[in-house]
């Protein structure tokens, strides 16, 4: 080949390249979104913790897709179950409402319905990819100002990692893209196949992608469903990387597998499966690394919370291989449900109304994680310890007195709160049904409040003949609806 | 603008004899304090504090400068902080550039006071010593004295008493007492300073508030004259407390709950640990109605001096060891107890320590010590190095019983990277609850459980449930290298 032939041949080639990456990446014309993917207008109530009684509208949009007759898929992030829902498709300005058919946080997805059969003319349910990829480019779609908006994402890296809504494990695509402000159910498509929902956007230009393999199985297990629920790994483990801790335990220092269970019951008791100190050598049938990963067939090395929702769904026994006391033992772990409700003081708390009491201007609240967020700087150090270290205390959970709305009845404990109860009138205090309870049964013509031992004042006594009135007088003062919250 | 003498007019003479009363009392304080500033000296300390997260370490010297004043006996009274941790004090008189070496007699943290001894008594030659006054009142005028920076010459401020009530000592933290607050301009330096009425000195500046403006923070006479009759006996003992919690009682249901027949009195909400002589005589919801013979309110206050202040005043004025008379309401009746006082030492670790280092002890390179509020203020203001845990431990494990007040919590200040501990996976700051099976509440426990390993490995367990293992052997040879290699002087260091 002459220097000319070749000079020729390098320029064709180049030119072909320019032409071919000026294409949208991987672009699949059997896909269309606008066929697939709606916009979702909802309005929902948001609630005040501090003054639980009120309540406030929020607009927001985010994406949907029809992934089948009548099902419109979404993430659960922003929505409650007394939101109203209006959809948009085509890019049309005709709005259709919709119904929120199953909301699952746990897995964070959702799926909402329309009745009106003209919607769903022209509609095309978009399938699910069988696999995830691992590297290369995908396409990521929305609607904007009624058009739809395609931006490129480029695979970063698949993991195991904690969902947006709730500490559920598991596979997590991490993509780059730089597509502003997403986060909100945006599509993520390799070709005509869905790949995931955006469930968050970061400044450093990184997407975190509910996969749709995930998706499928929880849909199939999770409440969508009305199935089992998912799993979790319900204790603390560390890397087994310590030759002499390894040693000490007789397994050989140089091994390169298992990990060591350092708290096996943090919720619910599991002694009868699995102990503090346990080597866990296999899950699932995988073998664990002392660093406590697994090699899944299909997508390589990962971290061993993610077999608690690989194949498995809450209440199935997971098989375990363990070396304890100098053996080999097989255990059948039994996969607890995720809850919400788990542990001394939950975590998160969505589509359930703030809870309350107010007697006599004493607004009592059951303690969990969004009253301690919305009281921020209030909270008390042991009360951020119960939060963190979740100990057992002898309680399932904690009612606190979170703040008082001043009048004659209540004078001298203005400024009081939050303080944990441990007791009204010689009652132990767990829920508000049994601070109801204590009230309608006052020794002596007295109202006697004894807070935990650990907080910052432990009695206080109030008037009981008077309690009625002062209570009513302050739901007066204040402008309350009511001195309970609905279910109470 | 002066104008002449020779055209002053009657009136004018008039109105001159008219003031002159108050221009004698101004003059006089005029000259006395002229003669109160040559007993006026400053300090300067180099110090050297610990290094709390390395404890064989100390940081490097740092000369720090404060006031103090000449005292009855050849002494130098000033704040506790201004020589905290000294490896050398000099002082130097009013307006001479000769320096002396000074050095701490007495020194007492938790009301923020030192007296120094000064080697030479050449020093004191010609120095009147000043003396302690009484409470000032409210409003009533007062001159500080002291070196504060941003020049070399004393200087002096005027102000107001503003008010009289307990404050937060911040050099101790965990420490309230008497404070007088006045708007005189206090700086840093003017720390150990008199503060001059009448040509006495009626308090100490110590502390000032960055959230106030015009605010600056005197140690009374009170608190000083305690704190000379306490070292009386050669030996400094601290201020006691009834180790009683008392809040206000104002609702009228609890009152008529107690039986209380009138308005007074403040509810002792708790008894704090360790106090076995107060749990002995008093329990919780008894009503404090006088402390002695003062009536209490039912917001917990006393009238003193003039100033409605915290009952507890008349706790701090007794001396460690002696008994303060109480009335009390209990049980619908009133009784007249007598109830000791004695200094808390228990809970040092929830303030600042000083005189003596950390506490460590070094196990293949981990290094131990003792929680405390030093070691979390090591850690800088980042909120994600104070777990709630170590908060916890730190304020409120008083509350539980007496045995957990008395107790310590030992935690992994370092880990000093070897390649027989490289794997040791804890996180550091974790808190150890076992070593070799055996509880660890203390230091002393951590040096009794290591002489006792089951096996050939020591066996750690953490309060995050993290459990790991050294051998026996290796932990040693790591210790020894580790010491070589980073100039520790010995493997610990555990106080009595």
């Amino acid at each position: 080949m002459t220097k000319h032939t070749f000079t020729t041949c390098l320029l064709f080639f180049i030119c072909i390249g320019t032409q071919l990456a000026a294409l949208p990446w991987r672009s699949d014309k059997s896909f269309q979104p606008e066929d697939s993917l709606v916009e979702i207008e909802l309005t929902k109530k948001i609630h005040s913790y501090q003054q639980p009684w009120l309540s406030h509208n929020q607009t927001g949009n985010k994406n949907g897709l029809v992934i089948g007759p009548n099902q419109i898929l979404t993430t659960a992030d922003g929505l409650s179950s007394n939101a109203t829902f209006r959809i948009r498709k085509g890019g049309e300005s005709r709005r259709y409402e919709a119904q929120l058919r199953s909301i699952d946080f746990q897995a964070n997805i959702a799926l909402l319905d329309v009745e009106d059969p003209e919607f769903w003319d022209q509609m095309k349910p978009v399938k699910f990819a069988g696999e995830i990829p691992q590297t290369g480019n995908l396409q990521i779609y929305r609607w904007r100002s009624g058009r739809i908006e395609e931006r490129a994402a480029e695979i970063v890296r698949l993991y195991i990692g904690s969902g947006k809504l709730s500490d559920l494990s598991h596979l997590v695509l991490l993509a780059s893209s730089e597509i502003s402000a997403a986060g909100w159910a945006e599509i993520v498509m390799d070709g005509n196949r869905l790949v995931g929902l955006t469930t968050s956007g970061s400044k450093n230009k990184q997407l975190t992608i509910l996969p749709a393999t995930f998706i499928a199985a929880a849909l199939e297990r999770g409440p969508c469903n009305d199935g089992p629920g998912h799993g979790f790994f319900d204790f603390y483990w560390m890397r087994a990387s310590n030759p002499a801790l390894l040693q000490s335990k007789g397994l050989d220092p140089n091994t390169n597998e298992g990990i060591v269970v350092t708290r096996a019951t943090i919720f619910e008791d599991h002694s009868n499966t699995l102990r503090d100190g346990d080597v866990i050598l296999e899950i699932d049938g995988f073998p664990l690394d002392k660093e406590g990963k697994y090699i899944d067939p299909q997508y390589g090395r990962l971290s061993l919370e993610g077999l608690s929702t690989r194949r498995h769904a809450a209440g199935e026994s997971i098989p375990m291989e363990i070396w304890r006391d100098q053996k080999r033992l097989q255990i059948d772990y039994p996969l607890p449900r995720a809850d919400f409700n788990h542990g001394l003081i939950p975590d998160r708390q969505y589509d359930v109304e703030p809870r309350y009491r107010i007697a006599g201007g004493l607004l009592f609240q059951p303690l969990d994680g969004p009253l301690m967020r919305a009281l921020s700087k209030k909270n008390s150090g042991a009360m951020e310890y119960y939060r963190e270290m979740q100990p057992d205390i002898g309680r399932p959970s904690l009612v606190i007195l979170s703040t008082v709305l001043p009048d004659d009845y209540n004078l001298g404990y203005e400024n009081i709160g939050p303080l944990m109860l441990d007791r009204i009138n010689g009652q132990p205090i767990h829920t508000l049904e049994d601070v109801a309870h204590a009230l309608d049964n006052p020794p002596n013509g007295f109202h006697r409040i004894e807070f935990m031992h650990d907080d910052t004042l432990k009695h206080l006594v109030l008037d009981a003949a008077s309690l009625d009135a002062a209570t009513e007088r302050v739901l007066r003062q204040y402008r309350i609806p009511r001195a309970a919250s609905k279910e109470l | 603008m002066i104008a002449p003498l020779q055209t002053v007019s009657i009136q004018s003479v008039r109105r001159i004899q008219k003031i002159l009363p108050f221009l004698s009392v101004l003059l006089t304080g005029i000259l006395q304090g002229a003669e109160a500033e040559r007993a006026v000296v400053k300090i300067v300390n180099f110090s050297q504090a610990p290094d709390w997260q390395e404890p064989w370490k100390f940081s490097q010297v740092r000369p720090g400068a404060g006031s103090g004043f000449v005292i009855a006996g050849n002494r130098i009274m000033t704040n506790a902080h201004v020589v905290s941790w000294s490896r050398q004090i000099l002082v130097f008189r009013y307006q001479d550039p000769q320096p002396y070496r000074a050095s701490i007699e007495y020194i007492g943290h938790d009301c923020d006071l030192a007296v120094l001894q000064v080697d030479d008594p050449a020093f004191f030659e010609g120095l009147t010593p000043l003396e302690i006054g009484e409470l000032p009142t409210v409003r009533s005028s007062v001159t500080t004295y002291g070196y504060p920076a941003g020049g070399q010459q004393i200087s002096y401020t005027s102000g107001v008493v503003s008010r009289i009530e307990i404050q937060r000592y911040s050099h101790i933290y965990n420490r309230s007492l008497l404070t007088l607050q006045t708007d005189a301009a206090l700086n840093p330096g003017n720390s150990g300073g008199p503060a001059i009425q009448d040509g006495r000195v009626v308090g100490v500046s110590f502390q000032g508030n960055p959230d106030l403006e015009n605010a600056g923070f005197i140690i009374p006479p009170e608190v000083i004259r305690h704190f000379l009759s306490d070292i009386e006996d050669g030996r400094y003992h601290g201020f006691p407390d009834a180790g009683i919690n008392i809040v206000p009682l104002h609702n009228p249901a609890f009152r008529a709950f107690l039986k209380l027949p009138n308005g007074e009195g403040a509810r002792i909400d708790r008894i704090f640990e360790p106090f076995p002589e107060t749990q002995k005589r008093i329990r919780e919801n008894d009503v404090l109605l006088e402390v002695d013979g003062a009536t209490v309110g039912s917001d917990g206050m006393i009238l003193y001096k003039g100033n409605r202040v915290q009952a507890s005043v008349l706790f701090d004025a007794a001396q460690n060891g002696a008994s303060v008379p109480i009335k009390i309401w209990r049980d619908g009746a009133a009784l007249q107890i007598d109830l000791p006082v004695y200094v808390n030492t228990e809970d040092r670790i929830s303030g600042s320590q000083y005189d003596t280092p950390p506490p460590y002890l070094m196990i293949g390179g981990l290094v131990f010590t003792e929680l405390s509020l030093d070691f979390l203020r090591s850690l800088g203001r980042d909120k994600r190095n104070t777990d709630a845990e170590i908060l916890y431990e730190l304020f409120y494990r008083n509350f539980q019983d007496e045995n957990r007040s008395r107790t310590k919590p030992i935690l992994l200040a370092t880990q000093l990277n070897h390649p027989g501990n490289i794997d040791f996976r804890v996180p550091l700051r974790s808190i150890l609850t076992e070593l070799n099976g055996q509880p660890i509440h203390s230091m002393q426990d951590l040096q009794t459980a290591l002489q006792n390993p089951p096996d050939r490995f020591h066996h750690f367990k953490f309060s995050n449930h993290r459990i790991e293992a050294l051998a026996v052997e290796d932990a040693a040879a790591i210790d020894h290298e580790l010491m070589e290699a980073y100039q520790i002087p010995a493997p610990s260091r555990i106080h009595d």
